[in-house]
């Protein structure tokens, strides 16, 4: 059975993990790819807005949500968290397992960056955001952990742009200029559609199809399947908006 | 090796490996077998040292490596040879042509023409001498031999069939074939009807027949000269710019403006300063010649130089070069002040021109995004090419074949050097740019043409306007013509001579088009007979000389000029251009400068009685010759009907150009300032509440943009929202405002709140080195009978124009 791990990372809070890791899943579900979040963040909130009487939590998508505290984690289940999903979970083959992971540097964090296929550094356009990617570099670059040394699968989102900012937009160019083709081209904007949509219980796709934010997200799901090689992404095509 | 018999000999030329096998000897005709081995038989060994060495370095020409062999000469005298190390049958072509087992496809057909044409192009002198010497005694026998009628029918037939077949197989070589074929049927033409038709009776007869002869021997050479000029363009690509910037020279560019308001101006400063070049090499000067104090203000605020003088002496040309005494870039790009350039103008043009320094134009052609009076009348806007399109499109970059593509007076950029050297920009007629552009090449200067258009502008609006621009063209290059006359005069080559003649005196179709127009009339009303012929003769000769000139032409340049569109624009023209053109033949001092008017209003659809004026009378004339032909072909002097069906189809013709003219001359509605331009890119529509929508681009303007519609999403009348767009991965948001709302569009009004933003909306759009590459996708593909229809259809709406325009004017009273 082959798992495609996914770690979404980020140095600051608020730029947007856990519900890019939701917004992702539910794209990836429209076009039946069985796909599973797991939460790898011991302050995180999967778990409180989810009933609780369930202790795996399925969506209305049936994408798997595996909650922090639904998972014992010592130091040999964290060592290998395919071995771990693939013994006590229902996953299928060919799963993109989306991990939202706590704010780096993070034990935790490290963990699911070394075993990542793909590592999504997520960004906010502000001026933190230099500061974290510095650190980041750093991190990847094994300067710190011997076994956390896998920059080829290091990528940055920005996420949550806006344009309209002046600051931002210079951002983004100083940004584009120090990670060069790090940087993904899909952006994600700002769309107040994205909070508004949780707030209804509905997907994104349902409650705004034709906004922005979705948009790029699909982008980004083309570019996450193609880069993963994910069997999908040759028979697929973008459903229709 | 002595050969044992005739037999054996040939076979051991020809390679034929089985003699007793007809078929093998016949293969072996034609196809050489490379696979034997050299051999070295000497057929014949010239006895004098001085005569064999002649005969050895005229083989060296021609490319022959075994001078002894017979065969090789043979075939070096009319076929390249190919290298020793090619393994490509020779003949190939021809087997495939005459294979009986394969009907080749046409472009199979195409391919096989295509090696033949290497085979045929010649590449020195005596291959050129041969040819010429071989085709001409040829082509003059076909030309000139006299027929009966059964036998011209049959000629005719035989060359049209020959023509309907070739002008289906892609490639040049069908080009040129079909040019021949017009050459002939128009050469055959001509002597006929000089040898053969002018035995006319009376004075009047004989003045007129005079008259008709002269008007259509214009038409032939000028359709002659049209075909060296377009037999093959160039079509040249970019050449790559250095890697090093460093090395980019210095650029100038100059934006000359005399009267034009500032809002046309400004989107071409704002585009010129944004031109992608190295930022300390590239200076931006607006020659203002109007002394406006906005102007000045303007080109500060934008961080431009701004050069203005006080007298105002040689128009634009003086303009340009007060400009040039005062600055010092090693090149200067010129641009009309209301052409937009893109971003990659520079990057694209200036490779040719920095590879060699003996370059000293290069061109690109002028594009408008506005429809002109022809256009917009007519609303064939984006679907029939304009009349500037041939030019620009096709006859340029067929000049470029010659070195003598020229320079348009915009668009374009010129080495200082051979600038300075000429002493300027021409100031001797009122086509400066033609003239300078004739100037260089007499001082050997080479000349680019790049058919990328790379820059846009707005096209004239009214008719009145259109038409002054025309005449001072027409005046203008029959002034070179007349005052530096590209036929004589040191430094061009021949055909670098031809082609300026023929732009110089295309000009001069004003008369002849008049004379055509009314020749029928002499006829109908005076029975002048000014063509002595048979009338089944007469149609025998010219049918075939009107149809294979139009197959050519829409063969060759259909992608740019429909056919009988040339008719329809020469003759709105031909009017307006007659006298000024014959006044600057006899004089050439005559005339002054006219800026073309641009940027205008037409509030109200009228017709413009006083341009169309001459139509009208051309009308009415043809008309009542019609109702005269009709006559006497029911009621009096029945006796000569062949003659008068002859004349009255000629009047029918005439009439339905002239009703399309008249058609051009009715002025539609033009209400919006700044044109909408059609262009389909990614967008991003940011409403105040926070939400986004994708969507894409409709069209756009200097102020406005619409977009498509996300479904359900309905804006309030003026409400505020952001657009993004992207300039390569940038992403550039804009504030506008709702300003009308379809089922499928959104028209938004777009609020700069400073210049920056509005350059960044011009970087998005007018400059995307893209902008125009696509715009004649949206062309009808030509055909003869199809655009005869749309001609027709356009001369019956003028009909019906002039119908309801005479019972307003009659209910007036």
């Amino acid at each position: 059975m082959k798992l495609f791990l996914v770690a979404l990372v980020s140095r600051c809070g608020g730029t947007g993990r856990s519900s890019l890791s939701r917004l992702l899943a539910d794209l990836l579900s429209e076009r039946n790819i069985p796909s599973c979040i797991l939460e790898l963040d011991p302050i995180g909130h999967l778990k409180k807005i989810k009933p609780s009487h369930a202790d795996l939590v399925t969506n209305p998508n049936d994408t798997l949500i595996v909650p922090f505290d639904d998972v014992s984690w010592d130091s040999s289940s964290i060592a290998n968290i395919r071995m771990q999903l693939s013994q006590h979970h229902p996953l299928c083959d060919q799963t993109i397992v989306l991990m939202d992971t706590a704010r780096f540097p993070n034990d935790f964090t490290d963990h699911a960056a070394a075993q990542a296929d793909l590592v999504i550094n997520v960004v906010s356009a502000n001026p933190e955001s230099f500061l974290a990617i510095g650190e980041l570099q750093e991190l990847f670059s094994g300067a710190t952990k011997k076994e956390v040394r896998r920059p080829a699968h290091l990528f940055h989102l920005l996420n949550q742009i806006d344009s309209r900012i002046v600051l931002q937009r210079d951002i983004i160019t100083i940004l584009r200029d120090t990670l060069d083709e790090r940087l993904l081209n899909h952006m994600i904007h700002f769309d107040e559609a994205i909070p508004e949509s949780t707030a209804k219980g509905l997907s994104l796709s349902s409650y705004a199809p034709r906004s922005q934010a979705r948009a790029d997200l699909q982008g980004l799901v083309n570019w996450m399947l193609k880069v993963l090689g994910h069997s999908h992404h040759t028979q697929d095509s973008t459903p229709s908006v | 090796m002595i050969p044992q018999s005739w037999q054996e000999h040939w076979a051991e030329i020809l390679n034929v490996r089985q003699p007793d096998r007809l078929a093998q000897w016949l293969l072996r005709l034609f196809i050489i077998d490379v696979s034997g081995r050299p051999r070295s038989i000497h057929y014949f060994k010239l006895p004098n040292r001085w005569l064999n060495s002649i005969h050895l370095s005229v083989a060296h020409n021609l490319g022959i490596t075994h001078p002894e062999r017979l065969r090789d000469w043979i075939i070096g005298c009319f076929f390249i040879l190919p290298k020793a190390t090619s393994k490509t049958r020779r003949f190939d072509w021809l087997w495939g042509l005459v294979s009986p087992y394969s009907v080749p496809a046409f472009s199979k057909l195409s391919h096989k023409l295509d090696v033949f044409q290497n085979l045929m192009t010649p590449q020195s002198f005596t291959h050129q001498m041969i040819y010429w010497i071989i085709g001409l005694p040829v082509l003059l026998i076909i030309i000139s031999i006299p027929f009966n009628i059964e036998q011209q029918a049959s000629f005719f037939l035989i060359t049209l069939v020959f023509a309907l077949f070739i002008r289906r197989v892609p490639g040049s070589l069908s080009n040129s074939i079909l040019i021949m074929l017009s050459l002939i049927a128009t050469f055959r033409y001509a002597i006929w009807r000089v040898g053969q038709t002018l035995y006319v009776e009376t004075m009047g007869d004989h003045i007129f027949s005079i008259i008709l002869l002269l008007a259509e021997s214009f038409t032939w050479v000028v359709a002659i000269l049209s075909f060296v000029q377009t037999i093959m363009p160039l079509r040249r690509p970019p050449k790559p710019m250095p890697i090093d910037t460093h090395d980019w020279p210095s650029v100038d560019v100059f934006i000359p403006s005399y009267n034009e308001p500032l809002e046309i101006v400004r989107p071409t400063l704002i585009a010129a300063k944004g031109m992608d070049w190295p930022m300390h090499k590239l200076t931006i000067y607006l020659l203002d010649d109007g002394n406006r104090d906005d102007f000045r203000d303007f080109a500060e605020e934008l961080g431009i130089e701004y050069i203005r003088r006080e007298e105002h002496q040689h128009a634009k040309a003086g303009n340009l070069n007060h400009a040039l005494t005062l600055t010092h870039g090693e090149f200067i790009a010129i641009f009309d002040c209301d052409h937009i350039p893109t971003r990659s103008f520079l990057q694209v043009t200036m490779g040719w021109m920095i590879a060699d320094p003996n370059r000293a134009l290069v061109q690109t052609p002028h594009h408008f995004f506005s429809p002109d009076p022809f256009e917009r009348n007519l609303k064939t806007f984006r679907e029939v090419p304009n009349e500037g399109y041939l030019f620009n499109r096709m006859i340029q970059d067929g000049n470029d074949l010659w070195n003598a593509a020229f320079f348009c007076g915009s668009c374009a950029v010129i080495r200082r050097g051979p600038l300075e050297r000429i002493g300027g920009v021409a100031v001797e007629t009122v086509t400066e740019d033609a003239h300078t552009a004739l100037k260089l090449h007499r001082l050997g200067y080479e000349s680019i043409y790049l058919n990328i258009p790379q820059a846009a502008g707005l096209a004239t609006e009214s008719l009145s306007a259109h038409i002054g621009q025309r005449i001072r063209w027409a005046r203008g290059m029959v002034q070179i013509f007349r005052s530096d006359n590209p036929l004589k005069g040191p430094g061009l080559s021949l055909l670098q001579r031809l082609c300026y003649t023929n732009a110089s005196i295309h000009f001069l179709f004003g008369v002849p088009r008049f004379i055509f127009l009314i020749a029928p009339l002499a006829y109908l009303f005076f029975e002048l007979h000014f063509i002595h012929a048979e009338p089944t003769l007469l149609m025998l000769y010219v049918v075939p000389y009107i149809l294979h000139a139009n197959m050519a032409n829409t063969k060759i340049q259909g992608k740019f000029r429909h056919a009988f569109w040339a008719e329809v624009y020469e003759t709105v023209l031909a009017n307006y251009i007659m006298i000024p053109t014959t006044l600057a033949l006899i004089n050439p001092k005559f005339g002054k400068f006219n800026v073309t008017p641009k940027g205008g209003l037409i509030h109200e659809s009228f017709v413009d009685w006083k341009i169309s004026s001459p139509y009208l009378i051309l009308l009415i004339l043809n008309l009542l010759g019609f109702s005269i032909g009709l006559g006497r072909l029911v009621f009096w002097n029945q006796f000569e009907a062949q003659v008068v069906v002859i004349n009255l189809c000629w009047t029918v013709y005439n009439l339905s150009i002239l009703g399309a003219a008249f058609s051009v001359a009715s002025e539609a509605k033009q209400i919006r300032k700044s044109h909408r331009i059609p262009i389909d890119l990614p967008a991003i529509l940011y409403l105040k509440n926070g939400r986004t929508y994708a969507t894409r681009t409709h069209d756009f303007s200097s102020d406005g943009i619409s977009i498509s519609r996300p479904s359900g999403l309905a804006l309030e009348p003026g409400e505020l929202v952001s657009v993004g767009l992207y300039r390569g991965d940038q992403e550039y948001t804009f504030t506008a405002r709702e300003l009308n709302t379809s089922n499928e569009h959104l028209g938004l009004k777009l609020t700069f709140t400073s210049l920056a933003e509005e350059s960044e909306f011009i970087q998005c759009t007018y400059s995307r080195a893209d902008a125009w590459s696509t715009w004649h996708h949206t062309f009808h593909s030509d055909h003869i009978t199809r655009s005869f229809k749309e001609v027709l259809t356009h001369s019956f709406l003028g009909y019906e124009k002039l119908f309801t325009r005479l019972v307003f004017q009659l209910r007036q009273f």
